[in-house]
């Protein structure tokens, strides 16, 4: 029997502020691997991860494993929120800043399918035993917060089926169900987020890079979790390779409806000390290898029925605001800018939406080099005072492949968590 | 080679408002100088133990050592929260063992009341994971009381026998000059009193205070040369236990304690029926309780029944300087103040709480709520 919950949801309203004094702007985003299941979780789902080397899953989720040592994690183990309480404890004298809620009862839960969770608890009328069982679900508090709801008893019309990933990773809404997709660059990083993102939403997905083991692995990853994909090696500045990376798309899928030109490099040196060498091949990536891929794949998207497609370029706020020792970077993505207004016009006849998603300061391999000086300067310069992370832009992508962005063409997505506003 | 200590201090513990954090170091350092028979330029490094989260000064350890004039010598801090100054011994343990220094002076200092009460639980909080614990504002009280919660549902223990533990901290503390409360209470008293975080009573919680205690530690050469009654480190075991009550197996027990009291057994080659008297790490009365049971004192589930035995006279007397509970809680001297209770028994002059012919002493420093743990055994 669920017990009312109105006085725990009320307590629950105080949240945002409280944690403001607690010091947390936002404790769950605290990791990347947080960051990545808050969508589930504002969704009411408790998703943790899993292993990918000993399958074993964890809640909370956690981005190495305890057992194997290993880093490689899927999401998508979804809890049942169905548990048990292991002790609680009525808070009377609570730390500052949570005056205002006692009396609280914080409890431990452990979950039928392993792991556990601390929460709040509204003990209602009866008294509270070690033992109770309890249903958790996740709630979104002051628009962007998400908090646990412990109730006592089950309810089956709230019951959320227990799922493994292995069977069924696809969790998302299919915005993507059915299409084909080509992202490039999708070895690491953010094309690799966009990758597995595309691949939950139901889409099929070319995976394109220099590295062949890295698209091998995130092809490969798709697919044990009942995704299709396959990797195809490409180099974006080589017309020859893109037009390979085409055909054999065509070859393998016959179609494709989305491309993604997320394939970039960056490579610093002051204007004085930079050579024609280092300039043109920051160049020959960015910008000739988005202009390779648009125009290789302007044959399929102009003759297909029904007429209709995607193509996502990405730029940069390095070019809205240029970068000291990034002048060919900067100005290569600003070239994409344009160059994408440019595709958005000539291609709308054939019902192609082209648009750039502007990126800020993202954790990948390409910043993870970064001096902390400058990382923890430009965090403080961030409004929602957090890295960004390749699952913050693949949010993005997904919107810009799906129906939902039909009436975008030529658009600029900023996605920098308001850094350069 | 044994390393012996050859010198004890300990402040008054309490709200020391009257001095800074350099003075309050300089009381228990003087104490323990003049009872070594030392002087200050024999003493070859210093390891500070506290917890600096609390304390206005920073790095502490720097400004304590000039206030002692124990420049230049070395010095550094070990913080590993309640059991900071445990953590300090056994480094110096380490120290001399491995012949680089012959003696070294571990202070433990904590003045924890600049900050109002609010926000030392807060602090304390933060000590729990604080992704997803401490947004909840758990506390350690909180903590202990989920302990307290699972003890009493596995195993029957009762609000009566936590309090009973208060009482007779509160009793030996009522004899101790230096502690922070000296008087008697009763159980009815402990029972009455408020809840902090159910079902732990404000009588069943330590307090928060400043204090500090010294201990000088030499080598088995100078100890016997410099003092009648060197105590003798005969065991160290140490140990950790996640820090996460997300991942712990079990919460009725610390399995740090258990474990770093096995490893201390072992290597005094002894077991728990050889010790004649011990200090436990009773920051809240059921921390006592589930101390008697991992130290292997009782039974697993018969703490709460055991405290009658941990009288004077009784199986083995503990806590009988007032344990935390009544001497008060500055987290960084804790584990200094708890061997300076040993010494003091083990060398017979403990006075009117004196344990007769007590020879083996233990004590057991639980730093955090359980995360980590130090047991260390010491002998006449």
């Amino acid at each position: 029997m669920l017990v009312a919950m109105a006085s725990i949801v009320s307590s629950m309203s105080f949240r945002g502020e409280m944690m403001k004094q607690f010091g947390y702007r936002d404790y769950i985003s605290q990791s990347k691997v947080g960051a990545q299941l808050l969508t589930s979780l504002k969704e009411g789902k408790l998703e943790g991860t899993q292993c990918t080397k000993c399958n074993i899953s964890y809640y909370p989720p956690r981005a190495y494993c305890r057992e194997c040592l290993s880093d490689g994690y899927i999401i998508g183990f979804i809890f049942s929120g169905k548990g048990t309480i292991l002790s609680f404890s009525e808070v009377h004298v609570p730390p500052a800043g949570f005056e205002r809620f006692t009396p609280y009862t914080v409890c431990i839960v452990e979950l039928d399918e392993g792991g556990r969770l601390v929460g709040w608890i509204d003990p209602g009328s009866q008294s509270l035993k070690i033992g109770d069982k309890v249903r958790v679900k996740p709630e979104v508090i002051e628009g962007d917060r998400v908090v646990y709801k412990i109730t006592r008893g089950s309810s089956p019309d709230v019951d959320i089926k227990a799922e493994k990933i292995a069977q069924n990773l696809v969790t998302g809404s299919n915005k993507l169900q059915g299409k084909v997709a080509i992202i490039t660059g999708a070895g690491k990083g953010i094309g690799r987020e966009i990758a597995l993102k595309y691949a939950r939403e139901g889409a099929i997905v070319v995976v394109a890079a220099r590295t062949l083991s890295d698209i091998e692995t995130v092809a490969k990853e798709i697919k044990q979790s009942g995704g299709e994909a396959t990797p195809i090696k490409c180099d974006v500045g080589n017309v020859k390779s893109v037009q390979q990376l085409i055909e054999k798309t065509l070859e393998r899928y016959e179609t494709f409806d989305i491309l993604v030109n997320n394939a970039g490099i960056s490579k610093s040196a002051l204007i004085s000390k930079m050579t024609d060498d280092l300039w043109n091949s920051v160049i020959n990536v960015n910008l000739k290898g988005t202009f390779n891929c648009i125009r290789a794949v302007i044959p399929h998207f102009s003759t297909k029925r029904p007429l209709g497609g995607k193509i996502i370029n990405f730029t940069s706020t390095a070019a809205k605001y240029g970068n000291v020792g990034q002048s060919a970077y900067s100005a290569s993505k600003w070239g994409v800018i344009a160059l994408s207004k440019s595709a958005a016009r000539e291609l709308a006849t054939y019902k192609v939406n082209v648009n750039c998603i502007m990126p800020g300061y993202i954790e990948t391999a390409m910043t993870a080099d970064t001096p902390s000086v400058y990382k923890e300067q430009t965090i403080a310069q961030i409004p929602q005072m957090r890295i960004g992370y390749p699952e913050d832009v693949a949010k993005v992508a997904v919107f810009l492949a799906s129906s939902d962005s039909d009436y975008m063409t030529g658009s600029i997505l900023q996605v920098d968590g308001g850094l350069r506003m | 080679m044994k390393i012996g200590i050859v010198g004890i201090g300990h402040s008054k513990f309490g709200r020391r408002d009257d001095v800074t954090v350099q003075e309050l170091a300089f009381e228990p350092f003087v104490e323990a100088l003049n009872d070594s028979g030392l002087q200050r330029e024999e003493i070859d490094a210093t390891i500070i133990g506290a917890s600096p989260v609390y304390m206005t000064q920073r790095s502490i350890a720097g400004p304590v050592t000039e206030y002692l004039g124990l420049n230049p010598q070395p010095v550094w801090l070990t913080e590993a929260a309640c059991s900071s100054s445990a953590s300090a011994l056994r480094t110096a343990y380490a120290l001399i063992k491995s012949k680089m220094h012959d003696t070294v002076l571990v202070l433990g200092v904590q003045k924890m009341l600049e900050n109002p009460t609010s926000e030392i639980l807060k602090i304390m909080g933060r000590t729990g994971d604080v992704q997803w614990e401490a947004p909840y504002g758990t506390t350690f009280a909180n903590y202990y009381a989920m302990y307290a919660n699972a003890h009493m549902t596995k195993y029957g223990t009762t609000s009566e026998q936590l309090a009973k533990v208060a009482v007779k901290n509160h009793f030996y503390g009522s004899k101790n000059s230096k502690a922070m409360f000296q008087k008697e209470i009763t159980v009815d008293k402990v029972l009455e009193s408020r809840i902090i975080s159910s079902p732990l009573h404000l009588y069943d919680c330590c307090a928060n205070a400043d204090g500090s205690a010294a201990l000088i530690v030499s080598n088995e050469e100078i100890s016997k040369k410099i003092s009648d009654t060197p105590i003798w480190v005969e065991g160290l075991g140490a140990a950790t236990a996640p820090f996460s009550l997300l991942t712990r197996a079990e919460l009725s027990t610390l399995s740090s304690a258990v474990e770093a009291s096995r490893s201390a057994y072992t290597q005094a080659k002894i077991d728990p029926t050889n010790i004649d008297v011990a200090e436990v790490h009773d920051c809240f009365t059921i921390a006592e309780i589930m101390a008697y049971e991992d130290l292997g004192f009782t039974e697993r589930g018969k703490g709460g029944e055991f405290v009658e035995n941990t009288y004077i006279g009784g199986k083995v007397p503990i806590n009988v300087d007032g344990g935390l509970k009544a001497k008060g809680h500055p987290v960084g001297a804790t584990g200094c103040s708890q061997v300076v209770g040993i010494v003091q028994q083990l060398r017979g002059e403990a006075g009117q709480c004196q344990v007769d012919g007590a020879e083996k002493g233990l004590t057991h420093n639980v730093g955090g709520h359980g995360q980590y743990c130090l047991v260390h055994v010491f002998s006449r």
